[in-house]
């Protein structure tokens, strides 16, 4: 009887030790997206690819990792928490929401712009609107974006608080979603102010909509974050192939120019943006 | 039996055509038979080949539809947006009858939307398509259709076929149209051209019978052509009556020239024949002095001889047997006398022309001996230089004689006017190079010239103070009667030669 199991217990320990490894690390990398779910397949697959090369280089195994897209963020944070995807890209609010649910969940990297891990969110009003400060803005309706949304809600709403203004001062305000919602609504007339991040303001002011700069602040980039219980291995060589990522084309399609480390406590400020919502809405 | 029916084969090509079917009919089951088989070959092959078309088309259709509604469905299935792909897979499903089944799978093949129209076990022809939705190189799901082709071949091959018939019904009636008309247009103008042409030959007249005036152009030409060769032959035939026609009127004149001429020619001959005659009378008449001579010297002779006789007897003394000598010299002078009459009188009588084979030699040898006298008279050796053997020619032998006569009397004289010494007069029977006979009678006389020797054939014509001038133109027109020819020759100095030939017997 222990001949029998000895020899089992060998039998599956060279099968294990001498067959090489061929199946390979499946991971899945969890988004969401309120775009066009095939151009965020777009923008993101290719620094997939070249993150899968890199990975299965450092790692030593073939990495492969499938794209799954959600269409809310609670849906994609609740994949991550459950553990139904490996990876995921969140905005700092959805981060931060995950990180309260599931603390065990670590940053892998932060998205860079320009090196940097910090990106403007502007408030932004119609380019002939008399509005010329933030205390002008009382008594007028705004533009929010998503109510999950970093800049789309939190940093505007305390920027907004920090200068005066509180909800109630507001003739009205709306969550339309989008960052670029936001803008074509402020320019076409339908609010007076709204909240959107920097890049999307530029884009739509070069396509010609007549909007004006009010009051800029700062927000953190996006993490690139692991699930509760990753292979701490893994993770790190994920880690160091993310901040390896020098391929043009790739950041191109990503709109990033790559990536540097990133702690938990980046998010503080935002963190703390979040706790203290509740005093805008006094 | 295998002979019999090859002479009847060979011996009437008419009875052989009459197996053979006419042209048109030839050509109206060939077509027929091809149209058939050509139908029977269609319509086997062209359901399938339909069918198979179809099916390539249906194919690239339904994997373009299959792609439509992937490209639809793409955004719904990389979120795996259940109740939007559920809308994708019915509209897609409802603008298609064809479809009867319709899948949506995500990458790892679950099912995120289903539509089907009837129960599995109930589709019987079923084709199958599906389109994998990939984005940026990562597959997200897969989209099938399933697709009912039963009805569609179904109504395909009943469109094939209601086709075939058509174009095989088209096909047989532009066969009988282009036969009716082949028959008309062609056949039926060739057989009335073959009529016409039969009626041409056997009856050497055309028949009437005109082409239809919708016979192809060609065979209307070709008629015309039979129609130009009939008249053609017509005008021939008219022509070769009238040559015959011809022929025999000239045949019958001709007869009548013929005739006169050999009146005429008679005629000639007679008159020629009466001048020979006159000339031999001429001749004799200038001769007639000399020839009295010569009968006189026998004559004398007898005279003496019987004188003699007669005295003897008188005397009495003398017996028979002594005058038998004497006798005898009587005799052969009053013989020699007569042969001299006889020959006077054979050439001078007027005896019809007889043409006879002629010893020309002996001829010759006879003439001259009434030559002799006057050969002395004007102190000229005559010489005779005959050749032996010498054939025989056709002709007259006095009519010979005349012309040798003739020519040495010419001889003679001519060497006695111009005072030619020695006197040579020399008579030559040769045979020439061409086998025939030649006579030459050369002389001596000096300085005769080849023109003036030319004129003395002249008639009417003479140098001599006697005679009628008639001599050598009655010796030319003798010889040529003979069939030869009569010539003077001379070296310019001292020798003159007329010869004349007589072709041999």
């Amino acid at each position: 009887m222990r001949l029998l199991l000895f020899v089992t217990v060998l039998v599956l320990f060279s099968s294990g030790a001498f067959l090489p490894a061929t199946a390979d690390v499946a991971l899945k990398f969890g988004i969401y997206t309120a775009d066009k779910p095939s151009d965020v397949v777009k923008q993101f697959r290719p620094i997939l690819d070249v993150l899968e090369k890199k990975a299965s280089e450092i790692f030593g195994e073939p990495v492969r990792i499938r794209l799954k897209v959600t269409k809310t963020y609670w849906e994609g944070v609740d994949l991550l928490i459950k553990g139904k995807v490996d990876l995921a890209r969140f905005g700092p609010a959805s981060y931060i929401a995950a990180k309260e649910k599931a603390p065990d969940i670590t940053i892998l990297a932060l998205e860079s712009n320009k090196g940097r891990k910090s990106f403007l969110g502007l408030i932004c009003v119609h380019a002939d609107s008399p509005i010329r400060s933030v205390r002008d803005l009382k008594g007028k309706t705004f533009a929010f974006g998503n109510e999950r949304s970093t800049i789309g809600r939190y940093l505007s709403q305390l920027y907004l608080s920090d200068h005066g203004v509180r909800a109630s001062d507001l003739a009205g305000y709306e969550y339309l979603g989008r960052h670029d919602t936001v803008g074509m609504a402020v320019a076409a007339g339908k609010f007076a102010a709204g909240a959107l991040k920097e890049s999307t303001f530029k884009k739509l002011v070069a396509k010609g909509h007549p909007l004006r700069e009010l009051a800029r602040f700062p927000n953190v980039t996006k993490p690139w974050i692991a699930r509760t219980g990753f292979p701490e291995k893994l993770a790190n060589a994920l880690r160091e192939a993310l901040l390896a990522i020098r391929d043009p084309k790739a950041l191109k399609a990503l709109g990033k120019d790559g990536f540097v480390e990133g702690r938990d406590g980046d998010y503080a400020g935002i963190r703390k943006a979040i706790r203290d919502n509740a005093a805008f809405h006094k | 039996m295998p002979l019999s029916t090859n002479r009847q084969g060979s011996t009437d090509p008419g009875r052989r055509n009459h197996g053979r079917w006419p042209l048109w009919r030839q050509i109206a089951v060939v077509l027929s038979v091809s149209v058939f088989a050509v139908s029977v070959l269609v319509g086997g092959l062209a359901p399938h080949i339909e069918k198979e078309h179809l099916s390539t088309t249906f194919h690239r259709n339904a994997e373009r539809a299959t792609a439509l509604v992937s490209a639809t469905a793409v955004d719904a299935v990389i979120v795996e947006d259940l109740p939007a792909l559920q809308t994708v897979v019915e509209q897609s499903a409802a603008v298609d009858d064809d479809i009867a089944a319709l899948k949506i799978t995500n990458a790892d093949g679950y099912v995120l939307a289903a539509w089907s129209r009837k129960a599995a076990t109930e589709r019987t022809d079923l084709i199958t398509t599906s389109h994998e939705i990939v984005v940026a190189g990562q597959a997200f799901g897969t989209v099938m259709i399933e697709w009912d082709t039963e009805t569609m071949f179904r109504d395909a091959e009943d469109h094939v076929r209601t086709q075939i018939f058509f174009v095989v019904a088209s096909m047989l009636g532009m066969t009988a149209i282009f036969t009716l008309f082949g028959h008309l247009l062609v056949t039926a103008s060739i057989g009335k051209i073959d009529r016409r042409l039969r009626r041409l030959m056997t009856e050497k007249k055309l028949g009437e019978e005109n082409l239809p005036r919708y016979a192809a152009r060609e065979l209307l030409d070709l008629s015309l052509s039979v129609t130009k060769l009939a008249k053609a032959w017509e005008a021939l035939e008219e022509a070769k009556s009238d040559l015959e026609r011809r022929v025999e009127e000239r045949t019958a004149e001709l007869k009548n020239e013929i005739t006169e001429r050999k009146r005429t020619d008679e005629k000639t001959l007679h008159l020629q024949e009466e001048l020979a005659h006159v000339d031999r009378l001429s001749v004799m008449g200038e001769m007639a002095a000399g020839l009295a001579h010569e009968i006189n010297q026998p004559l004398a002779a007898v005279v003496n001889f019987a004188q003699g006789c007669v005295h003897r007897l008188r005397s009495g003394k003398t017996k028979p047997g002594e005058l038998l000598d004497a006798l005898e010299q009587i005799s052969v002078q009053a013989g020699r006398a007569g042969e001299i009459i006889h020959r006077i009188r054979g050439f001078i009588g007027k005896e019809e022309p007889r043409m006879t084979s002629v010893d020309v030699n002996a001829a010759i040898r006879e003439a001259t001996g009434l030559l002799e006298f006057e050969a002395r008279e004007h102190a000229v050796t005559l010489n005779v230089d005959l050749a032996n053997p010498l054939p025989k020619v056709k002709g007259n032998t006095i009519q010979i004689q005349q012309v040798v006569l003739n020519l040495a009397r010419n001889g003679m004289e001519a060497m006695s006017e111009n005072g030619s010494t020695p006197r040579l007069l020399t008579i030559r029977s040769s045979v020439t190079k061409s086998g025939a006979v030649e006579i030459a009678v050369h002389d001596n006389q000096y300085g005769a010239s080849t023109e003036s020797l030319e004129l003395m054939f002249e008639s009417f014509l003479t140098t001599k103070t006697g005679g009628l001038g008639l001599g050598l133109s009655i010796c030319r027109s003798i010889v040529e009667s003979h069939g030869g020819r009569l010539w003077v020759t001379t070296d310019g100095v001292n020798d003159t030669a007329f010869r004349f030939t007589l072709p041999v017997a």
